[in-house]
């Protein structure tokens, strides 16, 4: 049973069964939680339709889903929502098929040997919490790691009390997967406005330049860390009205052939080649003042970027000096232009070197805050003073390589040796929640090796993955389909002033419990304070005996107390109004002039030169070594597609119901040169691993580079009966040392990984990859 | 608004991979596919998204409004295609 009482279950009791279809209800007749509303279709079969949004990717797409009984149907875009459903997609229109996966994990489960038998939540918290008990007052709360993955941060109330759950243990050793592509971004934000958690949006329709580095909106659509709704379509359409569209990746990718001017550039090298726009910017004295926010450092920048070679420039990122030039004065001379530099940039080993020096171009060229360039969103509550006020920065260490937190967490490449190598702080118990690190990260083998050696490792999950395959404990998880709410940091993530609240489609298989529940539970089993704060778990018990007394379990603690406090503290918008918009609610109109309020660095300016980005600059202008060696003379990049914007069940049948592939992508001539065919099958090595794929030849990408998309080779077991695991393709991760990174976001270089490729016999290939190896679920 | 084969379209069902709506038939998998002389998109249905005209190899796909006047009948060609596979 569900410890509260939801809104979807309110919205049900109130209404009757209207005798025949009203599907077709608007907006002004439905309210939010009215927003599950049952149909009859000819035969009487009762049918609900849920509006509520995707969770899959940033896009959250509004969603129309047809239920009956407790089973989806199908899900549709929303095309009522008045802010996001044009880039819907298959992955979130077969989102139901995991509801319903045969192996999907439906109770505890405790692993006895090479099995797994079910359990109770009771079983499992009490066991859980007594081991992890019995590991802090051995070794310290340091000795209880943590990992959590994107699915999680989806769902509001499961990463509050994630936190809660972490900050009662009182562990600082927290890992997230934003340290897989994100953090550069975080850093730069820090560093220039003074807070993390300060995103610059793209202002599309207005601009007249778009610099797009390391991004494909074609298959990402366009949102990153921020909704974007439509994104790659608007760009087209300001093309078609005379804008000019410069993409900057190694890859010929379909954004790459939409573009006016495709760089295909070296990669790991964009920063070279931003340097090289500044230089012949400042050169030339294109710069422009910045109207909407006062700059500091300009002049240090200035300095440093007259003071370098565009020659040596050209030649280090592989991009001519006349075209680099060329790139400088379109993009300076535009009544407005943006520089955007996404995922591509981010696994590279200078990813936040060339965020930085890309914002710096918006900034000295005017394009802060204004009409076309990047824009501040205010949402409707100030998230980077929530967060400084309700989870102030943490001053947590490595114990190893004694590197701080990002974004509150700390980077996936050191937690193998953080389990491995003994001493005072080694991580003996790890907590994964909704993450398959294994796959998602660098040099998944060494991660598998470092889990098998824990003490206890629980997953709680749909199902068990790769990182979950030497679990003690299997905890359910729930998906999107079956959870409710109103993502409020997310929330204030649009690109213009939205909210939605997500209604729940389906109510999870019988007993399982949402994963904030658990969190809750399993502190209060450990007796430990929740959050930290003395007296929390207190209350926890207190408002669940006053509800149960009282018939109400609305009035049990739960995550709708921290989503009305935290839009009352916004002090915009009321809660209540939310609801009243069951298709979102576009609560304003987008302005400018935001940012300069916004900012938190301490004198009220963007800072152009962080001593500590020039200081890497200039080490990195000294370095002349190349990435690439005889031994691995190629350099391997990734890339997204649309049906695996995230790697989060990419296992999905449906998914790829006409045919799916995960290849080894190579320029024809360097194919020829390696003597491979398109479709043989290819092994691909680097310092420390090999996969095998096939071959897919593409035209027009740069010589050298080698395209694998992440996310696939990861197995799906099969817990209770023990059945062979699901998989598909080869994880091209493994073969990213997690060693080399970028020392300033601590992200691994799975981008310019130096590889070799070699050519298999005609006939030989491990498993039919072009043809799905999972069953239809 | 919606999008248009129209037609030079050669039938390789790039679109119809790329679909998130399954807007577009006849399906490879569907029996109408192995005599089409191509293939067909629902208005009703169709969300804009552009996915298939990125992945036509042949540029055969565009959105209705931007049809030269010499295809504006595959407006016509697309929509009845659908309604009468409704039926």
């Amino acid at each position: 049973m569900k410890s509260f009482e939801s809104a979807g279950d309110r919205a049900m009791s109130r209404r009757d069964f209207p005798g025949e279809s009203n599907h077709e209800l608007t907006a002004d007749k439905l309210t939010a939680r009215d927003a599950v509303d049952r149909i009859a279709d000819h035969n009487s079969v009762v049918r609900r339709i849920v509006y509520s949004h995707c969770h899959y990717c940033m896009g959250m797409c509004g969603t129309r889903i047809m239920v009956e009984d407790n089973k989806v149907l199908s899900i549709e875009p929303d095309r009522e929502n008045p802010f996001r459903w044009r880039d819907f997609c298959r992955k979130g229109q077969t989102a139901a098929e995991f509801v319903d996966h045969p192996r999907r994990i439906t109770t505890p489960m405790r692993r006895v040997g090479e099995r797994y038998v079910p359990a109770t939540y009771e079983e499992a918290i009490a066991d859980i919490a007594t081991r992890l008990n019995r590991i802090i007052e051995k070794h310290g709360a340091e000795a209880v790691g943590s990992y959590s993955g994107n699915p999680l941060a989806a769902s509001f109330a499961g990463s509050m009390f994630w936190n809660g759950l972490l900050d009662a243990i009182g562990t600082g050793n927290r890992f997230w997967v934003g340290s897989v592509d994100q953090n550069n971004t975080h850093v730069v934000q820090e560093a220039m406005y003074g807070s993390e958690l300060i995103a610059l949006m793209p202002d599309i329709d207005h601009c007249k330049c778009f610099l797009l580095v390391g991004m494909d909106p074609v298959q990402s659509t366009f949102g990153w860390l921020e909704t974007i709704p439509d994104g790659w379509n608007r760009v087209l359409e300001a093309q078609r009205k005379g804008a000019d569209i410069i993409v900057v990746d190694p890859r010929r990718s379909r954004t790459a052939e939409r573009a006016d001017t495709h760089i295909s550039i070296l990669p790991g090298q964009d920063w070279a080649f931003l340097l090289g726009l500044l230089r012949v910017i400042f050169e030339e004295q294109m710069d422009r003042p910045s109207v909407a926010v006062e700059l500091s450092g300009v002049d240090e920048i200035r300095t440093l970027a007259l003071g370098a070679s565009l020659e040596d420039l050209a030649g280090r990122c592989g991009v001519p000096a006349d075209s680099i030039r060329d790139v400088a004065r379109r993009f300076a001379s535009a009544p407005s232009a943006m520089c955007l530099i996404h995922t591509g940039v981010s696994h590279t080993p200078t990813g936040t070197l060339a965020e930085w020096l890309g914002q710096v171009l918006n900034a000295i060229t005017n394009r802060l805050d204004q009409a076309g360039g990047r824009r501040f969103e205010r949402g409707f509550m100030d998230v980077a003073e929530v967060f400084s006020r309700f989870a102030p920065r943490t001053r947590h260490r490595t114990r190893l390589r004694d590197q701080p937190t990002i974004a509150g967490f700390h980077s996936l490449v050191e937690l193998p040796e953080e389990i491995t190598v003994p001493g005072q702080g080694q991580i003996r118990a790890m907590l994964i929640a909704s993450g398959n690190p294994v796959v998602s990260g660098p040099d998944g083998a060494a991660l598998d090796e470092a889990l098998s050696q824990l003490e206890l490792l629980v997953a709680v999950d749909l199902v068990q993955r790769e990182s979950h395959r030497h679990a003690h404990w299997l905890i359910p998880g729930t998906h999107f389909l079956e959870r409710e709410g109103l993502n409020v940091l997310l929330a204030c993530l649009n690109e213009e002033p939205f909210a939605q609240y997500a209604q729940r489609a389906v109510a999870p298989p019988p007993g399982v419990k949402e994963e904030w529940e658990f969190f809750v539970d399993l502190a209060l089993a450990m007796e430990r304070p929740l959050f930290g704060r003395r007296g929390l778990n207190t209350l926890v018990r207190a408002s669940r005996r006053v509800a149960s007394l009282a018939g109400r379990p609305g009035w049990a603690l739960n995550p709708r107390w921290l989503e009305r406090a935290l839009v009352a503290g916004g002090k915009r918008l009321k809660y209540d109004d939310i609801l009243e918009y069951p298709h979102g609610w576009r609560y304003d109109t987008k302005r400018y002039g935001d940012l300069t309020g916004a900012l938190r660095t301490a004198d009220k300016t963007v800072h152009c030169a962080p001593p500590r980005f020039l200081f890497a600059l200039g080490q990195q202008l000294a370095d002349r070594r190349s990435r690439t060696s005889p031994a691995f003379p190629m350099l391997l990049v990734n890339r997204r597609t649309r049906e695996s914007m995230n790697s989060f069940l990419n296992e999905t049948a449906g998914l790829f119901a006409q045919d799916r592939s995960n290849t080894v992508e190579l320029n024809p001539e360097d194919a020829a040169a390696i003597g491979l065919e398109d479709g043989q099958w290819a092994r691909v090595s680097s310092s420390i691993n090999a996969i095998e794929l096939p071959v897919t030849l593409v035209e027009g990408g740069r010589r050298g580079v080698v395209v694998i998309a992440h996310g696939w080779g990861s197995r799906i077991f099969d817990p209770l009966n023990g059945a062979e695991p699901l998989a598909f393709g080869a994880n091209r991760n493994l073969l990213v040392d997690r060693t080399h990174i970028d020392p300033l976001s601590q992200i691994a270089s799975m981008n310019a990984t130096p590889v070799r490729v070699e050519a298999l016999a005609p006939d030989t290939g491990t498993t039919g990859n072009s043809t799905p190896a999972i069953a239809k679920a | 608004m919606s999008y248009v084969i129209v037609g030079i379209c050669i039938n390789d069902a790039a679109c119809v991979k790329v679909c998130p709506v399954d807007s577009i038939h006849p399906a490879p998998h569907e029996p109408d596919f192995a005599t089409a002389d191509m293939l067909y998109i629902d208005p009703d249905t169709c969300i804009d998204c552009n996915a298939c005209a990125e992945a036509c190899p042949v540029r055969a796909i565009m959105p209705a409004d931007r049809l030269p006047e010499q295809l504006a009948r595959y407006r016509e060609i697309n929509a009845q295609y659908a309604q009468a596979r409704r039926r």
